[in-house]
């Protein structure tokens, strides 16, 4: 028995090690032409800096509308909501959750892109346009692990709150926001990692300029698009500089998430 | 009991490696690479041996041929003078037509394909500059390494690095009929799918004789194609193979008095 459970241990540590290595060892060789400013594999040219910027600005976006609005779901499942609304209103959110990210990024394309087009200018197809969608796609997440943070404080905290006479806002506000702090930081570095992982969604509204975007609407491309879009006839040295975007962005989530351990105690 | 397992392994993994063996090696145009694999598909399962698909350039397909390490080569251009002097032979098996589109509402009905090189290259930035109706041109163009982006900067010019980039024919498509300053390239499959506008260029319209942005896809073998290859080819100018290539959105070089 014990030695299933290691082998299933060992499999799956394994698996993270062995694509980590696999990743690296292709992209290796493209590893210094990483760095420049220009992504043309027409002309020999492999910088990602651009994409950098691109999932940057897309997952910062992205946070921006989902880290208030979750928390703020949080708080009103937790502190507000009748439990029987809130036993509504968790599972929408949690098929909030479940809907596949393409399926966002069609409604982003027919819906958000045309809508932002119209209404502010530009193509559309645009960082604001990814950070909407993505933020959507984040915000159940969020709301979910920041609503356990908040459900595991002590009852005697609220308690002793309205004790002193504190209103409600003032609870939440130097009461309870403060002691969750840890759990809703782990909350926010998932949405974080979520967010700069996700592929589809994201290809499908930006308009994967690989250009550092300079405002909201402009396009925009980030490191999973990159591969994404042009693995199928990749070969040489453009293959390589696939493997090493994709290094790159393994490197960004392991860092996320060591954060994300950090913070969490 | 452990003996005869291994045993049995060894028997499967050695089977693997026949089963694995290449009948035929097809080298060239990366243009030419997607239709191949989806034909060499085709060619397995209607009872033909294995076809390795590899890309690499049409210049690099031919010399593949000429010494041996491929039997039929691919490429999207004519064969120069030079390289059928060494006994060569080119296919064409299928016509790679490019459609220049904008939105039904754009008022233009043509460019010239100087005007289509500026548009692309960046130099160009407003459809007033073109006679359209004032506003800033969207450019959308396929990823780097796409057989239709390979095909458009032969044929035109350079892309723009500002383009707006899509990844399919299709998804160019949608990109285009919804926004009324947006033009793009897609292949005459997205095209017949309707709400676009195709440009007439240099006066033609694709598809009709005389259009310029068009390439013939071909297969290059020995000047007397034999064994593998010659069975290869034999199914890529059949009616099934035929039908996969106007499957892949390309022009067959066969059956079009069908739709006569």
């Amino acid at each position: 028995m014990q030695g299933a459970l290691l082998a299933c241990a060992v499999l799956s540590s394994a698996a993270v090690l062995l694509i980590a290595l696999f990743v690296v060892a292709e992209g290796w060789p493209a590893v210094p032409g990483l760095l420049g400013d220009r992504w043309s594999p027409e002309d020999g040219l492999f910088g990602v800096r651009a994409m950098v910027w691109g999932s940057l600005a897309v997952t910062l976006g992205a946070l921006v509308l989902a880290v208030p609005a979750g928390v703020g779901m949080a708080l009103f499942l937790t502190e507000v909501a009748s439990p029987a609304l809130a036993g509504l209103a968790r599972p929408l959110l949690q098929t909030l959750a479940g809907v596949p990210s393409v399926v966002y990024g069609f409604v982003g394309l027919s819906v958000l892109v045309p809508a932002i087009r119209r209404g502010l200018g530009g193509p559309g197809f645009s960082v604001l346009a990814g950070a909407l969608v993505l933020g959507v796609m984040i915000l159940p997440t969020i709301a979910a692990v920041a609503e356990d943070a908040l459900r595991a404080l002590p009852p005697a905290y609220r308690e002793g709150a309205a004790a002193l006479g504190a209103t409600p806002w003032q609870t939440v506000r130097r009461v309870l926001l403060p002691a969750a702090r840890g759990g809703i930081t782990t909350a926010v570095v998932l949405g974080l990692g979520r967010a700069m992982g996700e592929t589809m969604a994201v290809l499908m509204v930006t308009g994967n300029v690989a250009m550092a975007p300079t405002s909201p609407l402009d396009p925009a491309r980030t490191l999973t698009g990159n591969i994404a879009m042009e693995m199928g006839y990749a070969v040489g040295r453009h293959r390589e500089a696939l493997f090493a975007t994709g290094a790159l962005l393994l490197a960004l989530v392991m860092a996320v998430n060591a954060l994300a351990r950090r913070v969490g105690r | 009991m452990r003996k005869w397992l291994l045993f049995a392994l060894v028997v499967w993994l050695a089977a693997g490696c026949r089963q694995a063996a290449v009948g035929l090696q097809l080298a060239g145009s990366t243009s030419v690479q997607p239709v191949a694999e989806v034909l060499a598909e085709a060619y397995a399962r209607a009872g033909g041996s294995r076809v390795s698909v590899q890309g690499g350039g049409s210049t690099a397909g031919v010399q593949a041929v000429l010494n041996g390490v491929a039997g039929v080569g691919a490429v999207s251009r004519r064969l120069t003078p030079g390289e059928r002097a060494r006994g060569l032979a080119e296919h064409t098996i299928a016509y790679d037509v490019l459609a220049v589109v904008v939105h039904p509402d754009n008022p233009l009905t043509g460019l010239s394909r100087r005007q289509l090189r500026a548009v692309f290259d960046g130099s160009v930035t407003d459809w007033a500059q073109l006679g359209g109706r004032p506003g800033s041109i969207h450019l959308v163009s396929r990823e780097a390494g796409s057989g239709s982006r390979e095909a458009f900067r032969s044929l035109v010019g350079p892309v723009s690095p500002h383009a707006i980039i899509q990844s399919s024919s299709g998804a160019i498509r949608v990109a285009v009929m919804d926004d009324p300053r947006a033009i793009g390239y897609v292949n005459l499959a997205a095209l017949q799918l309707g709400r676009l506008k195709a440009l007439r260029v240099d006066g033609k319209a694709p598809g009709g004789p005389g259009y310029g942005l068009v390439r013939p896809l071909s297969l290059v073998t020995r000047a007397t194609p034999a064994g593998e290859a010659a069975a290869f080819l034999r199914f890529a100018l059949s009616p099934a193979g035929q039908q996969v290539i106007s499957e892949e959105g390309l022009v067959p070089v066969r059956g079009q008095s069908k739709q006569n």
